[in-house]
């Protein structure tokens, strides 16, 4: 499966291109937002490397400069996608003019060795995407269940530094047991904690997965996904830090995903989007009756 | 927690009216808080928000008069593992805690409430929200009410259900939409009528009410004054009303008919009925025709839904209803249950209805399993079966007064008494009289005076062992008897001896618990 966005590469805007790979997928499993990892194949036997290049040679075309790769869990797990594959298709991207290739991984698999041995014999600027979501290590643990801390990525971050590496955090946007107000507050304490670390910093604002915690929750009405208020607001609060700042929300305006009202979910979707790409806070003004809604939200507890 | 912070009951009827004071600012409960962001405004007192333990470490925390743990906050519905380890972390949290106020997060799962009602230590604010299971929310509010009596209670709920957490005995509410308006409306008038009222306001909160009459009686009803003022029984569900339960049981435990000729009447919407067209019609047909054997009659008034008031003691029944003639099954049974009870006292009695053919309390008298003679509301019909039944009355005569007094003291000091008491009416007052001595007043409720409280001291009685100069506070009582209900005459007794007599302001249940405070106002001293 594969699919096309506009982002900024090295300081361009071009066009990049996602590949979902079939693999085992993530090992860790027990996030309580996540359940891609149901949509993985089970069969360990399939040859990822034929599929993405399958993949790869029917979505390419001449325009395209950053590849970004997902496994519903790490590439660099070694489990996950096998040493000799993941070089192989690191050096394919290569041998195909490529500027950029993101992967994403847990921190645990950031390992020196293994990513030089990724790297040799290529030019191609590889990016690693690590799902941090937050800084603060007791909703890494109690809201989350992430299953490593802060100081698990600060080490992962300064290998990829040694490496050249580019470093990506993906920041979640209203964990469970949070307030919307707590939950604004901590995805922006977040981006600043890691304002030096990170060079793209990604907001993930929360969608319902399948058979999670968190869908129990919202099906017992003890959970609702964030307000595209509180997107505009952690934007606009984080747009003059040093990485670059994006948002892709998922299920945008759904019932499962962030959403303001009908009238002006289409708006502010575009707008993060636009945002996505120059961080320029003005676009994130923007007015709404339903501003009234959220900002009692914002006075719960 | 500091000394220089208190708070103080002074009246409670379900609802309590109460005085805290915070380094010498005073503000006043029941109270609704301003929600200001970060805090809750208290009048001229700051209160820090419920903050999520997750986020405390680093979001800036300012310093308010009063601190609140942070905690995680526990969705009410989420799988039990989740609900064990996120509880326990609490629990944790709460132990080393040393903030004033605590947010209670209830969970679906009983052995998780329980564990935390057993460890929950003592805190200024608790504060509570609207849970969807009002049986998990009223049982953990009135276990830990009465385990912290001095503590204040906010829940943050709908604007119509104030009235009713008002009337639970919630301290502060939040001002948001309409609420003041619904705060406003209860307390300048806090009556039951109205929070049955507003109960209809959705399935929520007549579910609430229900359960809160129908189950949480033992918790609430100490709580309720007996106060024996005008009350109006609108809505069916006053039936259930603790203050009606609580009439119909402290009758059966404390009244028996004086004689076993018994004659049933109707009610009158006059209150009190004797001063009613029916009754004076009824009474002056039974002193003309009975003479001096007046008294060796008893009369039971039936009604709804109090159901029976005896003669004797119908000056304590002040209410109206909306009479339509239609009685629901539940009416005619707590009546004929209560009826019967009655009845069980005396020993073959012979029962009188004296109600027209097609009355509706019929009804309530077809399946008693006692003999019952009809009057049809025939006066004639009533003296032919006083004629005939003549040797059950014409005989030495009970004392029509002394009976009277009897009966009142044994009900409203919930102990029977046999003593020789008297009532007498006088052109400005009425009196209580023993052995010729003046023992108090009639004036809604009896009010004895010290001589009086000496007859009674194993009655309403609170002890203490100190010299009586002015009221009693918490801190002075010993001990006292545990049928104590707020606004009930209480005596006051020291060394065996009564010292005084006055009125208590809180429940027995909580007398000798609250931190602070006076607990009976004393009207005399001996």
């Amino acid at each position: 499966m594969f699919f096309y966005n506009r982002e900024n590469v090295q300081g361009k805007e071009a066009k990049a291109l996602s590949i979902i790979l079939p693999t085992v997928g993530c090992r860790w499993r027990r996030c309580n937002m996540c359940s891609y990892f149901e949509d993985s194949p089970t069969d360990s036997s399939i040859d990822t490397f034929s599929i993405f290049v399958d993949e790869f040679n029917s979505a390419y075309d001449n325009e395209i400069r950053k590849v970004k790769l997902f496994t519903s869990g790490s590439f660099l797990d070694p489990r996950e996608v096998r040493p000799e594959c993941a070089k192989k298709i690191v050096s394919f991207l290569s041998e195909k003019g490529i500027n950029e290739v993101t992967l994403e991984s847990r921190p645990e698999y950031v390992i020196e060795g293994y990513l030089k041995e990724l790297m040799e014999d290529s030019d191609l600027q590889i990016e690693v995407a690590i799902g941090l979501e937050s800084s603060n290590n007791r909703v890494l643990e109690h809201s989350i269940n992430k299953g490593f801390t802060f100081e698990d990525y600060i080490s992962s971050s300064k290998v990829l530094k040694k490496l050249d590496i580019k470093n990506k955090a993906y920041l979640i946007i209203k964990p469970p047991f949070l307030t919307e107000k707590e939950a604004i507050y901590d995805a922006i304490n977040s981006a600043k904690a890691i304002e030096n670390i990170a060079d793209v910093i990604s907001f993930n604002p929360m969608t319902v997965h399948k058979d999670t915690l968190v869908e129990y929750l919202w099906n017992k009405g003890e959970y609702s996904p964030p307000w595209a208020w509180s997107i505009l607001k952690i934007l606009k609060e984080t747009s003059n830090l040093r990485p670059d700042i994006i948002c892709h929300p998922v299920a945008f305006g759904r019932s499962r995903g962030p959403k303001n009202c009908k009238n002006c979910n289409r708006d502010i979707e575009k707008r993060i989007l636009e945002f996505s790409l120059n961080n320029d806070p003005d676009i994130l003004d923007y007015e709404c009756d339903c501003k009234k809604e959220w900002e009692e939200e914002l006075l719960k507890f | 927690m500091e000394n220089n912070l208190s708070f103080e009951i002074l009246y409670e009827d379900g609802h309590r009216i109460g005085k805290v004071s915070i380094n010498n600012i005073l503000e006043n409960t029941p109270f609704i808080l301003q929600n200001r962001g970060d805090y809750f405004q208290f009048g001229n007192i700051t209160i820090e928000k419920p903050i999520s333990y997750l986020v405390a470490e680093t979001y800036p925390r300012e310093r308010y008069d009063l601190t609140t743990v942070p905690l995680i906050q526990i969705p009410f519905d989420i799988p039990l593992k989740e609900a064990k380890r996120i509880s326990a972390l609490n629990l944790s949290i709460i132990e080393d805690s040393r903030e004033h106020c605590l947010p209670v997060y209830l969970t679906k799962y009983k052995e998780i409430n329980q564990e935390l009602l057993d460890y929950i230590p003592e805190k200024f604010i608790y504060f509570f929200k609207r849970i969807p299971d009002e049986r998990i929310l009223l049982d953990f509010f009135f276990k830990l009410k009465f385990k912290y009596p001095s503590s204040i209670f906010f829940i943050d709920c709908k604007n119509y259900e104030i009235p009713i957490f008002l009337f639970i005995g919630f301290d502060l509410f939040l001002n948001e939409e309409n609420n003041e308006r619904f705060f406003k409306e209860y307390m300048s008038n806090p009556e039951p009528e109205l929070v049955e009222m507003y109960s209809n306001g959705s399935v929520d909160s007549r579910r609430l009410l229900r359960i809160l009459y129908k189950e949480f009686y033992k918790s609430f009803e100490p709580h309720l004054r007996r106060e024996f003022k005008r009350s109006y029984y609108i809505d069916d569900i006053s039936l259930e009303r603790p203050q009606v339960v609580r009439w119909r049981k402290e009758i059966e435990e404390y009244y028996k008919p004086p004689t076993n000729l018994i004659l049933l009447l109707p009610c009158s919407a006059k209150k009190p009925y004797r001063n009613s067209k029916s009754h004076t019609k009824i009474i002056s047909f039974l002193r003309e025709f009975l003479k001096d054997k007046y008294p060796n009659l008893s009369q039971l008034i039936l009604t709804s839904p109090l159901g029976v008031v005896p003669r004797e003691l119908e000056d304590y029944a002040d209410y109206d209803i909306p009479v339509t003639g239609h009685w629901s099954q539940e009416e005619l049974d707590s009546l004929s249950q209560l009826l019967c009870s009655l009845l069980y006292k005396c020993s073959n009695p012979l029962i009188i209805a004296h109600f027209s053919d097609n009355s509706p309390y019929l009804n309530a008298l077809k399946d008693m399993p006692f003999e019952i003679s009809y009057t049809n509301g025939s006066l004639d019909e009533l003296k032919k079966i006083l004629e005939f039944n003549r040797s059950l009355w014409d005989k030495e005569s009970i004392s029509e007064y002394k009976t009277k007094a009897q009966k009142m003291f044994s009900f409203q000091f919930k102990k029977e008494y046999n003593l020789p008491f008297d009532y007498i009416e006088r052109r400005k007052s009425t009196d209580l009289i023993f052995n010729k001595k003046n023992i108090g007043i009639f004036q809604n409720k009896i009010k004895v005076n010290v001589t009086g409280g000496e007859q009674i001291k194993d009655s309403l009685w609170v002890n203490i062992d100190f010299d009586l100069r002015g009221d009693v506070f918490s801190k002075g009582v010993i001990s006292n008897s545990d049928n104590i209900r707020p606004g009930d005459d209480v005596i006051i007794i020291r060394n065996n001896k009564c010292v005084g007599v006055g009125e208590a302001i809180v429940s027995s249940d909580i007398m000798k618990k609250l931190k602070r405070g006076k607990v009976v106002k004393i009207r005399m001293r001996g």
